[in-house]
């Protein structure tokens, strides 16, 4: 937990065996789902040893809600068990309720991003209360234990259309190895969509309509992988004042016709100027090496390596003359 | 449908269970609570219901078949004599060929197995066992019975098993009419029966035809040639064609179902160890 003024007061538990059936599910948990893989695995530990480390439940009126351990309150109903050891702490503030959740799977198991995302709003609208101000990506970071980049990535997932958050949702019910459309799809797309309408903002003329169309190539693999929507980021930001109406035109062409891919279009536009700038920027960083050097520490074995790269540019510079 | 505990990868698959099952016939469907047969049994069901011949019939939908783990759940059924048929029902990513062993290991147990097919029906890979017959105590090896008994007696048995306990003591009961037919003729003509008895009517009713048996036997003069017959063989053997009127008729609720199991259970051991003992008799004195 962040440790500030406003902070919970720390609280002691009390641990009991609560009654399985006296256990609801906290309507705050951001985990979605549960995968059978996973709670198969539990089961079978669980059948053959119990309930080795309590869950964490807090009781309101007569039932107890959870506060970590879902899985293993899962686990207990299925295999029809009375009771579960539990700490039972005090009711948490709402806040409380959903950083606790955050900070303790934080150290834990990796969370589907989108699961973590959908909670996000709420916890930034009751911290703004709480700290008088809207919450920047640092305070967020540090209330949640997620680093900031996570943060971040969760800003991209909820201000995504609902119905693309259902897309999401929808695949990510299936097992890890039967999603056809990951979360890392959308956030690669969403960062490249950014950087497109930043740098061109006449590019793409309806950017939900640009998704919606993208989506579809991915899901007939004109998009083979999520990576290369940063070549799309790349031509954007590489796109000098010359190449721009190509550029434009390239990235529409993505967008719009089915059969033409992120490849080809960067092959037909910006390609050569990028490796171009990649050597410059090299040359730069070898011309500055170069410069530290006095000619007595030239080794034999480097002195061979600037003869063949001489050699190689005498032919370049050469060629050119001619 | 809301499941409270299984994962919505899953709940499509009960979904389509449900309904197929209910076409089946199974009706009173509940989600994911306590059995009903006894809250106390290690495992909640995704669904339990019943059938109009008043069995429970519990589907517990699962990623993967895995029969071991529902080992502890039908051994507490079987030995508890519940009328429960368990199935497990599989989603549709689940092939046939990677259930290889488990699917031996569930119809071991008696539990049946289901999953989806393609067009989003229920296959039935196999069909479960009543677990109130499970507990069969089968025999373990032919001992003094020749070939052509020891099949008779082991298909009885598979019968039993397979969820025909009517006809697998309706088929005991018969081999063991006819042999005690035969014994009664063979003794009667060797004067193995009270010197002073009339002869019987050996093709009338088999009840009468046990009881002059029972009256009129020396067991004496069998122990001759059969040294382990006494006379209670022919006692047991009456009392047992007697028990077969208390199970014909169908039961009206699940505590008769449960109790007719049992009977039925109990029947059929009895009538298969009493058919064995005859055997041995019939072998020695070469019946045909």
């Amino acid at each position: 937990m962040p440790v500030t003024d406003d902070a919970p007061k720390k609280t002691v538990g009390k641990l009991d065996n609560v009654p399985v059936d006296k256990i609801r599910p906290n309507p705050e948990n951001p985990r979605l789902f549960f995968r059978p893989a996973e709670l198969d695995t539990l089961q079978q530990s669980i059948q053959d040893k119990g309930v080795l480390v309590p869950i964490s439940v807090y009781k309101d009126g007569a039932e107890y809600f959870l506060i970590d351990g879902e899985r293993r309150w899962r686990c207990a109903s299925k295999l029809n068990l009375d009771t579960i050891p539990a700490l039972v702490q005090p009711k948490p503030e709402p806040l409380d309720n959903l950083l606790l959740m955050y900070n303790i799977h934080a150290l834990r198991e990796q969370w589907d991003t989108l699961t973590v995302a959908l909670k996000l709003p709420t916890i930034n609208k009751l911290l703004a209360v709480r700290l008088g101000r809207e919450p920047t990506e640092a305070d967020l970071a540090e209330a949640t234990g997620q680093p900031r980049g996570m943060i971040r990535k969760c800003r991209l997932l909820t201000a995504l259309p609902k119905k693309h958050q259902n897309v999401l949702l929808h695949e990510l019910k299936k097992p890890k190895a039967k999603q056809e459309i990951g979360e890392e799809f959308y956030l690669e797309m969403e960062k490249s969509l950014k950087v497109i309408t930043r740098i061109l903002p006449k590019a793409l003329q309806d950017i939900d309509e640009a998704r919606d169309k993208l989506l579809a190539k991915r899901r007939a693999g004109q998009i083979v992988a999520n990576i290369d929507f940063r070549k799309l980021s790349k031509m954007a930001r590489a796109a000098t004042p010359d190449v721009f109406a190509a550029v434009t035109k390239a990235i529409r062409k993505v967008v719009n016709d089915e059969s033409y891919s992120i490849d080809q279009a960067w092959e037909a536009t910006v390609s050569s100027a990028v490796a171009e700038h990649d050597i410059v920027v090299r040359t730069d960083a070898l011309l500055a090496k170069l410069n530290e050097l006095s000619p007595d520490r030239v080794d034999v074995e480097l002195r061979e390596k600037l003869e063949e790269l001489a050699e190689r540019l005498q032919q370049l510079l050469g060629a050119e003359g001619d | 449908m809301p499941y409270p505990f299984l994962s919505p990868e899953l709940q499509e698959t009960a979904d389509l269970a449900k309904k197929y099952f209910a076409k089946r016939g199974v009706s009173h469907f509940a989600c994911e609570e306590k059995p009903k047969v006894d809250p106390t049994l290690p495992l909640r069901p995704t669904w339990q219901g019943n059938t109009s011949s008043h069995y429970y019939v519990y589907l517990d939908v699962r990623q993967l078949l895995r029969a071991s783990k529902v080992a502890d759940f039908v051994t507490k059924c079987a030995t508890r004599g519940y009328p429960v048929l368990l199935w497990i029902v599989l989603p549709k990513n689940v092939g046939p060929s990677s259930l290889g062993k488990e699917l031996k290991d569930a119809r071991e147990l008696g539990v049946g197995v289901a999953r989806v097919i393609e067009d989003d029906t229920i296959l039935e890979v196999h069909q479960p066992l009543a677990l109130s017959l499970i507990a069969l105590r089968c025999l373990s090896g032919r001992g003094a019975l020749t070939k052509v008994q020891w099949v008779a007696v082991t298909d009885a048995e598979r019968k039993f098993l397979a969820g025909n306990p009517d006809g697998a003591c309706q088929d005991v009961g018969q081999q063991l009419e006819d042999v005690t037919r035969k014994f009664a003729a063979h003794s009667f003509a060797l004067n193995w029966w009270n010197p002073n008895a009339n002869p019987p009517n050996f093709d009338g009713n088999w009840g009468p035809l046990l009881e002059r048996l029972e009256q009129d036997i020396l067991p004496r003069q069998v122990q001759a040639r059969c040294p382990d017959f006494k006379k209670q063989h022919v006692t047991t053997v009456r009392h047992l064609a007697g028990l077969r009127n208390a199970v014909s008729h169908p039961p009206k609720n699940a505590k008769e179902r449960r109790e007719r199991d049992e009977k039925l259970r109990t029947m059929f051991e009895s009538m298969r160890d009493a058919l064995v003992d005859w055997y041995a008799f019939a072998r020695v004195l070469k019946l045909k």
